[in-house]
């Protein structure tokens, strides 16, 4: 599943200088599967059924290309989230791009590319936010 | 005599207690409650299925390790919208302290209109109130306000978001009014939902967990209770295991009581209940489930608006409140925005990069609609339905329509509703919204107030307990949190909760429970 995921991450936060920091996509990464370790049987099916669905059914059904999603051109992978969104299928775009974000943006580096000070999320005794530590 | 703090994590064998009342869970209702019977002398018990967390491993925690260790479900809990409702994700806690850890702290009484609804219910049915009315909550709430020290939200605490919609509620006629949170000593640093790290918001596990222990009580945290025991009708103790850090069934655990107090949440509650038996076929236990549904309104400004700085809920609009829609101020972290913009790839990034011009207001529903909160026999988390009534979808186009509205008043560019997939939208196309098109199942909604799963009321037909929580079916059962909550309350339900459990409670005081 992780490759799954990895490529709707790379996806999702595609930028005009193209693919995310790939260290900074293994970190997102790894913490999403520590959050989903603590986030009980239920949630990880939702999350699995929620992933299964843009992986098989949304290039076959809304591109009508009979391939998974990580095996699609990048152009393609875009205009299946695209179609995705919009569709019945939406809920699951955003039930993977609100768990991957978590932890994407969490990271230093993500972090700033919103302009994210992260000064409120941390520890009175933290020294310097990771926006300044970058 | 002094209590103790234990961790069920720590209990290497199996372990039977005894008490005068056991009391499970240790959220607004339960922490109340063990608090009040400790105070009183009374032999008490508390079980919490979570761990406990100091402020400073609060506040040692990055966000999503809070979600992790704090969130129950990591923050994924969801009761499925059924009838063209929307699937709404509804927060809970599972720490030491219950949800109070996570809340933005709100303090609203019950509205006036929602206890006269109660005691015209009680009284119609019963003959009379029971003090389940305005003028017998009374005390408990100014008791409970006193004990959680509720104040203003002053006017310098609030972010720009927020009065970026102040604004522009003024230029739409209406002001703001501050809200009133349980705090002392807030620095306005925003991240009430993953714990204060300051102990300035005094939720129970600052406010009452301690008095209890001070006055005898045990606490237990790791801890999960599967059953209630019910011997000749009457309620004995319960049974469950302790757990370990992560959350694992560990060793068996047992408690005879001569009371038992339920307190797990709206949610969890009922499937407590359903699990020991209680809440067959045509019961009304785990019906009648109302959430409070929310959602936000993203606006975007060409100005930064950072509206992470500041308190993280001062301010509120009642404007629609007739209409049964409260407008509340609120900001999630900037990835939790970032996540929610629509589009993906550069087109998303685009968005994303801006998140520091967003500003944010939350719409609330005082929703008419039921749900149904099921025992899931496969796992801990209940299945969970929820449909929501005509009333309850016009109120929440009121409610985003509004606050819309307000934001480009205040000079914003763009909105961002939440739909799932819609774009961003400037006020001509936001002005030509064919609301009544718009499938509500694809609203992004959430809720922090699961209520009324077991509700409170004047007779077995038409509840699940009687005006002092005892259940109707099981002596010396009670029932003290959210979930005996008689109706949808439209505001925050925090000093609701406390308040009633505080009746219940000083009603337990003068009846301590008899031998088993």
């Amino acid at each position: 599943m992780r490759r799954e995921v990895r490529a709707f991450a790379e996806s999702f936060f595609a930028t005009d200088q193209g693919k995310p920091d790939a260290e900074h996509l293994d970190w997102a990464l790894d913490e999403l599967g520590q959050m989903l370790a603590h986030a009980g049987t239920r949630a990880r099916f939702l999350f699995r059924m929620s992933v299964l669905t843009l992986t098989y059914l949304v290039p076959l059904v809304l591109m009508g290309i009979p391939r998974r999603f990580s095996r699609l051109e990048d152009p393609d992978r875009l205009e299946a989230l695209h179609r995705a969104e919009r569709s019945p299928a939406g809920l699951a775009v955003f039930l993977v791009r609100a768990m991957v974000s978590f932890t994407y943006y969490e990271h230093p580096l993500g972090a700033a590319s919103i302009g994210w000070d992260q000064k409120c999320m941390l520890a009175p005794s933290a020294a310097t936010s990771p926006v300044e530590a970058t | 005599m002094t209590g103790e703090y234990l961790k069920g994590r720590d209990l290497d064998r199996d372990t039977q207690l005894e008490c005068d009342v056991v009391v499970v869970g240790s959220g607004a209702g339960g922490a109340v409650v063990a608090t009040e019977l400790a105070l009183a002398g009374q032999d008490v018990i508390v079980l919490e299925e979570g761990p406990q967390i100091s402020a400073e491993a609060h506040g040692a925690m990055r966000q999503t390790e809070s979600l992790r260790h704090v969130w129950r479900e990591s923050g994924m809990s969801a009761a499925i919208g059924v009838g063209g409702a929307p699937t709404v994700n509804v927060t809970m806690a599972r720490v030491l302290g219950g949800s109070s850890t996570i809340t933005g702290g709100v303090c609203f009484r019950t509205p006036e209109p929602v206890l006269d609804a109660w005691a015209k219910e009680m009284a119609r049915v019963s003959g009379h109130t029971h003090g389940l009315d305005a003028r017998g909550l009374e005390p408990c709430f100014a008791h409970v306000e006193r004990e959680i020290h509720v104040e203003e939200v002053p006017l310098s605490m609030r972010s720009r978001s927020t009065e970026l919609f102040a604004e522009g509620a003024r230029l739409r006629g209406h002001e703001l009014t501050p809200t009133r949170r349980n705090t002392r000593g807030c620095n306005g640093c925003g991240r009430c939902n993953f714990g204060c790290p300051h102990q300035a918001k005094l939720s129970v596990d600052i406010a009452y967990l301690p008095r209890a222990v001070q006055a005898g009580a045990r606490l237990y945290s790791d801890c999960l209770v599967d059953r209630i025991t019910i011997e000749h009708g009457r309620a004995t103790g319960v049974t469950g295991s302790t757990l370990d850090g992560e959350g694992r069934k560990r060793r068996k655990l047992s408690v005879r009581a001569k009371r038992v107090v339920a307190a797990c949440g709206g949610m969890h509650t009922p499937v407590l209940l359903q699990a020991s038996g209680i809440g067959g076929i045509g019961s009304l236990v785990g019906r009648g489930l109302t959430l409070h549904p929310g959602c936000r309104v993203f606006a975007r400004f060409d100005h930064p608006v950072r509206g992470w700085q500041g308190a993280l809920q001062s301010a509120y609009s009642d404007k629609l409140w007739d209409q049964g829609v409260l407008m509340m101020s609120l900001f999630v972290p900037a990835s939790v925005i970032a996540a929610q913009l629509p589009g993906v790839g550069p087109e998303h990034s685009r968005l994303a990069s801006q998140v520091a011009n967003i500003a944010m207001f939350g719409v609330m529903v005082h929703d008419e609609g039921g749900g149904i909160v099921q025992r899931n026999p496969f796992g801990r988390e209940p299945f969970s339905f929820y449909r929501w009534s005509a009333h309850d979808k016009r109120a929440m186009f009121i409610g985003l329509r509004e606050a819309g509205e307000t934001f480009f008043a205040a000079g914003a560019k763009e909105i961002f509703l939440p739909f799932l997939g819609l774009p961003g939208m400037n006020a001509d196309a936001f002005r030509k919204i064919a609301w009544e098109d718009i499938p509500t199942s694809r609203l992004e909604c959430a809720s922090q107030h699961p209520l009324g799963s077991c509700r409170m009321g004047p007779s077995a037909a038409s509840s699940v307990v009687d005006p002092y929580g005892q259940s109707w079916d099981v002596r010396e059962l009670y029932l003290a949190d959210g979930s005996v909550i008689p109706s949808s309350l439209g505001v925050n339900p925090q000093v609701t909760i406390m308040a009633m459990a505080t009746r219940i409670a000083w009603h337990l005081r003068e009846y301590p429970p008899a031998l088993v």
